[in-house]
C-alpha cells in the first residue's frame, strides 16, 4: 500500500483524541474522513502532517516510515482550513515558498516553477497580487497551488471549503475533483459535510469518538451502513423500517398522520406518525398539496 | 409617563452625561496642558516671540541636541535588539518557559529607571564594589557610555512587553504552513515571526528613543559633565521660575515623539488579518535552529536576566550595608535613620497611584467602549488624543501641567489632584489598549442580544461586557499603578516640596550621592510595588472573565 497508518493513536485525555487508527490508502486515491465535530479528524491529519507526535503506532508513506519525521522533511503538504497564506508575500511568492525551501530552488527559479501551479488553479493573472486583495475562493486556490507546488506524495486538506459560501463551494468541489484526476496526487480530505464526502471521494472513512466506524466507497457507506451511527450521520435513516427517507412516498388516506412538512424547494421532508413511530419521508420534485394532520399511507417506491 | 419609559429616558440622559464628562476630562487634562506648554514656549515678556527657540539653537545648545540624539538612539537600538532576542527566546522555548519569561520581564519592570544607575554606581563607581573593592581601580564611570548602557538596560523590559503582544498575533497555522512547505527553523523565523514583529520593533524603537530623549534622571546620575536636552530642561525648570526656556526645549523633543506616535498607533491597529486565527501563544512550535543562531538569540536574553538579578541583589545588599569603602560592612543605619517624611511620601505614593490606577482604568474602559463598541463618530479623535501623553516626553507633559494649572481658576499646583491626574492621564492609553483588544475578540452580537432583550446601552455594558473586561481591567490597573509609583519624569516639576512622593525622594537621595539610603528607599519601594502586584494578581487568578479567547475558538 502507498500509505499505511498502523494502530495510530493520540489521546489528549481519557476520552478525547484518536485511538488505534488503521487505514490503507492506494496511490492516487481520494479518501475522505467524515465525522461529527470533535471525532478526531484534525488529530489524524496533524499526525500525518507531522505537527502532532502520536502516542503509538506508525505511518508508512511510499515504503518509508515517516512517523518521527519532522514536518519540514515530510513529503506531505497541508491545505489549512484558514489557508494560512503568508500575508506579507504576494501570490507568486506564496506558491514559490515550498519550491524555495522544500526543493531548495533559487528565488527566481522557484518563481518560474510556481507559475505552472498558478496556471493549474487558474490564477495566472494574479501572480503579483497581495493576498489580502484576493477573494475567499481565490485565496483557497492559492493555498491549493502552494501545496501542490511541492509535488507532495500526500496532500492533506482540512475542511478547505468551510469558509466559502454554498454556490462557491460547489464550484470549488468540481475543480478539486478535476485537479485530483489530472495530478493523480493522493489526497486525504476532512469534512463534516456528508454530501461533499459522497461527491468527492473514492473512499470514505466514517469516524466517531476517535475511532473508525466504517470504511468504504461512497455507495457502500450510503447504502450499506454497518452501524446505526454511520446510517444516522450519512443521510438520515428511518430506524424502524431500515429504509432511506427518499425511498418512501405518501398516498392519501390511511392510518398514518402527517405531523410536519418542511419545504426545501428541490425536495420536501414529511414527518409522519405511524403506530407511535415517527418516520421521515423525502420526496423530490413538485408534490401534492399535503397538509399537516392529514391521514396518509406510507408506501415504498 | 410610564415608569419604564421614564427609566429608559434617565439611562439615556445618564449615558450622554458620562460621554460629556469623558470628553471634558480629556480636554482638560490632556489637550489643555499640551496647548499651554506650547503656548508658553512661544511667549516672552507677555508677547509672542521666538527668543526661546533662538537661544536653543545657539552653538552650545546644538551640542546638547547632538548628545541627546546619539545617546538616545543608540540606547533605543540596543534595547530593541535585546528585546527582539527575548521575544524570539519566548517563541523558541515551550509554553512553560514562555510564561516564566513573561513574568520575569514584568518583574524586571518593577523598579524606577534610575535604580539601575544606582546599582551601576555601587558596583562600578569611584568607590565601586567591583572596580575599587575587587580590582583596586579608581575609574571614572561617568559619561555618555554609561548613559547609553543604562538607558538601554532600562528600555528592554518595555520593548519586550510590546513585542510579546505582537507575538500573540501570529497565526499558528502560518507557522505550521511554513514548516509544512519545508522551511527550516531559521526560515520560519525570517519569513513568519520576524515580519510579525517588525511593526512592534519600529514602535518600540521610536517610543524608547523618545523616552530616552526625555529622560533626565539617568544622565544626571551617571552622565558626569555630559549634558543633554533633558538635563538642561530639568535644571532650568527647577532653578528658574521662567518656564519658557524649558518649555521650548521640551517642545523640541516633540518631533521624535510624533514619529514614535505614528508607529505606536500603527502597531496598535495591526493584527486584523484574514481568516480565523489561532495564536501561537502557549504552544510549543518545535522550531529547530542551528547552534550559532540559538546562541545569538539566547545569550542576550539570558544575560539580561542575570544582570537584572544582579541589580536587585546589589540594591538589596547596599540597603543593609555600607559600601563606601569599596567593602561590604553590614548595617541597619539606613533603616533606622530613614527620615519620617519618607514614610509619609510612600503613603502618598501608594494612595495617589491607587486612585490614579482606578480612575485611569475606569475612564479608559469607558472611552474604549464608546469608541470601539459603540463607534460614536467623535470618539475616534478623543481616543487618538488619549494616546498622546503616553508617548510624548514625560518632561513635556509634566511642564504642561505646570503651565496649565499654576493660576486661577485652575490653580491645582501643590494639591494632590495635579499629581493624581498627571499619573492617570499619562497612562490612559494602557487600559484603552487592553480594552480594545478584549472588545475585538468579543462577538458583537452579544451586545445586540442584550439590547434586543431590552437592556439600555449602559445596562448592556454593565451586565454583559464588564465581566469579559475583567482581565483587561486588572492588567491595566497593575500597569498604571506600577508606573505611577515609579514615575519621575513627568512629576518632577509638579510635586510640591512639602508633599513629595516616594519616587522623588529616592531620586533626590541618589542625586545627593547617599547611595545607601537610596538603596534602602528603593528596596522599600520595590517591595511595596511587588506586594501590591501580587495582591492584584490574586484577583486575576480567581475564575471569571478569562474565557474570552476560548469562546472564540469554539465558534
Ligand atoms: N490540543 C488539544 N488538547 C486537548 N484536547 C484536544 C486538543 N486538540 C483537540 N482536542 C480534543 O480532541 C478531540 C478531537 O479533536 P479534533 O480537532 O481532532 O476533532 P475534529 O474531528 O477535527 O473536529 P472538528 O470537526 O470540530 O474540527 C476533541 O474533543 C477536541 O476537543
Ligand atoms: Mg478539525
Amino acid at each position: 500500500m502507498f500509505l499505511e497508518l498502523n494502530d495510530l493513536s493520540k489521546m489528549y485525555d481519557e476520552h478525547n483524541g484518536v485511538r488505534s487508527f488503521d487505514l490503507s490508502v492506494e496511490e492516487g486515491e481520494f479518501v475522505t474522513m467524515l465525522g461529527p465535530s470533535g471525532c478526531g479528524k484534525t488529530t489524524v491529519l496533524n499526525m500525518l502532517g507531522g505537527f502532532l507526535r502520536p502516542d503509538g503506532g506508525e505511518i508508512i508513506l511510499d515504503g518509508r516510515d515517516i512517523t518521527r519525521t519532522i514536518p519540514e522533511e515530510r513529503p506531505v503538504a497541508t491545505v489549512f482550513q484558514n489557508y494560512a497564506l503568508f500575508s506579507n508575500l504576494n501570490v507568486i511568492d506564496n506558491v514559490a515558498y515550498g519550491l524555495r525551501y522544500y526543493h531548495q530552488l533559487k528565488k527566481s527559479a522557484a518563481r518560474k516553477a510556481a507559475r505552472k501551479y498558478l496556471e493549474l488553479v487558474g490564477l495566472s493573472d494574479y501572480a503579483q497580487t497581495m493576498i489580502y486583495h484576493l477573494s475567499g475562493g481565490q485565496q483557497q486556490r492559492v493555498a491549493l497551488a502552494r501545496s501542490l507546488a511541492i509535488e507532495p506524495k500526500l496532500l492533506l486538506l482540512d475542511e478547505p471549503f468551510s469558509n466559502l459560501d454554498a454556490a462557491l463551494r460547489n464550484q470549488v468541489r468540481q475543480d478539486l475533483k478535476a485537479l485530483q484526476k489530472k495530478t493523480n496526487i493522493t489526497m486525504l480530505f476532512v469534512t463534516h459535510d456528508q454530501e461533499e464526502a459522497l461527491f468527492l471521494s473514492d473512499r470514505i472513512v466514517v469516524m466517531r469518538r476517535g475511532e473508525i466506524s466504517q470504511v468504504g466507497t461512497p455507495k457502500e457507506i450510503y447504502y450499506q451502513p454497518q452501524t446505526e451511527d454511520v446510517a444516522q450521520f450519512v443521510g438520515s435513516m428511518n430506524q424502524t423500517l431500515s429504509i432511506r427517507p427518499e425511498d418512501l412516498t405518501l398516498k392519501a388516506g390511511g392510518e398514518a398522520v402527517i405531523e410536519r412538512i418542511s419545504f426545501y424547494g428541490a425536495y420536501t421532508d414529511y414527518l409522519v406518525r405511524q403506530d407511535d413511530d415517527l418516520i421521515l419521508i423525502k420526496s423530490f420534485g413538485k408534490q401534492p398539496d399535503w397538509q399537516p394532520g392529514q391521514a396518509v399511507t406510507i408506501e415504498k417506491e | 409617563m410610564e415608569r419604564r419609559t421614564l427609566i429608559r429616558q434617565t439611562y439615556k440622559q445618564f449615558d450622554k452625561l458620562i460621554l460629556l464628562v469623558l470628553i471634558g476630562l480629556v480636554g482638560l487634562f490632556i489637550v489643555y496642558p499640551i496647548v499651554s506648554i506650547v503656548a508658553f514656549s512661544f511667549r516672552s515678556g507677555g508677547e509672542f516671540s521666538l527668543t526661546h527657540y533662538q537661544s536653543i539653537f545657539s552653538p552650545a545648545n546644538r551640542k546638547l541636541i547632538w548628545h541627546s540624539l546619539w545617546t538616545a538612539s543608540s540606547a533605543a537600538f540596543f534595547s530593541t535588539v535585546v528585546a527582539v532576542m527575548i521575544s524570539l527566546s519566548a517563541v523558541l522555548s515551550g509554553p512553560r518557559w514562555q510564561k516564566g519569561l513573561e513574568k520575569a520581564v514584568m518583574i524586571s519592570m518593577i523598579s524606577p529607571p534610575f535604580v539601575s544607575s544606582l546599582a551601576f554606581i555601587i558596583l562600578f563607581g569611584r568607590r565601586g564594589l567591583i572596580t575599587y573593592g575587587l580590582l583596586g581601580l579608581s575609574l571614572n564611570p561617568y559619561g555618555p557610555q554609561s548613559i547609553v548602557l543604562l538607558q538601554a538596560l532600562g528600555g528592554i523590559a518595555f520593548a519586550s512587553l510590546l513585542l510579546f503582544a505582537n507575538l500573540e498575533q501570529i497565526d499558528l497555522f502560518q507557522v505550521l504552513a511554513s514548516r509544512d512547505l519545508g522551511a527550516k527553523g531559521q526560515h520560519t523565523l525570517k519569513d513568519i515571526i520576524f515580519p510579525a514583529l517588525r511593526p512592534g520593533i519600529l514602535s518600540a524603537f521610536f517610543v524608547l528613543f523618545t523616552m530616552n530623549i526625555a529622560d533626565f534622571s539617568t544622565p544626571i546620575i551617571v552622565g558626569g559633565s555630559f549634558k543633554t536636552l533633558a538635563t538642561e530642561a530639568y535644571l532650568i525648570a527647577v532653578s528658574t521660575p521662567n518656564l519658557g526656556q524649558a518649555a521650548a526645549i521640551s517642545v523640541l523633543m516633540v518631533p521624535s515623539a510624533l514619529i514614535a506616535f505614528y508607529f505606536y498607533r500603527r502597531n496598535m491597529r495591526l493584527g486584523q488579518t484574514i481568516g480565523a486565527k489561532r495564536s501561537i501563544k502557549d504552544i510549543d512550535l518545535g522550531l529547530r535552529l542551528p547552534g550559532w543562531l540559538r546562541l545569538i538569540i539566547f545569550l542576550p536574553a539570558i544575560s539580561y536576566f542575570i544582570i537584572t538579578l544582579l541589580k536587585y541583589g546589589v540594591i538589596l545588599v547596599s540597603a543593609f550595608a555600607n559600601t563606601s569603602s569599596g567593602r561590604i560592612k553590614w548595617t541597619l543605619d539606613y533603616a533606622r535613620t530613614l527620615p519620617p517624611n519618607n514614610l509619609a511620601a510612600i503613603g502618598r505614593s501608594v494612595g495617589y497611584s491607587l486612585i490614579a490606577a482606578l480612575a485611569a482604568t475606569i475612564i479608559g474602559l469607558l472611552i474604549s467602549w464608546y469608541t470601539h463598541r459603540r463607534r460614536l463618530p467623535l470618539m475616534e479623535g478623543v481616543e487618538f488624543l488619549t494616546s498622546l501623553p503616553y508617548i510624548i516626553p514625560g518632561t513635556f507633559f509634566g511642564l504642561g501641567y505646570v503651565a496649565a494649572f499654576s493660576s486661577q481658576p485652575l490653580m491645582l499646583r501643590g494639591t494632590a489632584i495635579i499629581l493624581i491626574t498627571n499619573y492617570c492621564f499619562r497612562q490612559l492609553s494602557v487600559p484603552i489598549k487592553a480594552a480594545n483588544t478584549t472588545f475585538s475578540m468579543l462577538d458583537r452580537s452579544i451586545d445586540r442580544a442584550a439590547k434586543d432583550l431590552g437592556a439600555s446601552e449602559l445596562q448592556t455594558f454593565w451586565t454583559v461586557l464588564l465581566s469579559p473586561l475583567r482581565t483587561a481591567f486588572i492588567n491595566s490597573f497593575i500597569t498604571v499603578f506600577t508606573s505611577s509609583m515609579m514615575a519621575v519624569g513627568a512629576i518632577a516639576f509638579i510635586v510640591s516640596p512639602g508633599r513629595t512622593v516616594a519616587s522623588m525622594e529616592l531620586f533626590r537621595s541618589v542625586g545627593q550621592g547617599r547611595y545607601g539610603l537610596a538603596s534602602f528607599q528603593a528596596v522599600l519601594l520595590i517591595v511595596i510595588i511587588f506586594v501590591f502586584n501580587l495582591i492584584l494578581l490574586l484577583f486575576k487568578d480567581r475564575k471569571g472573565g478569562r474565557d474570552v479567547s476560548r469562546t472564540k475558538r469554539s465558534k
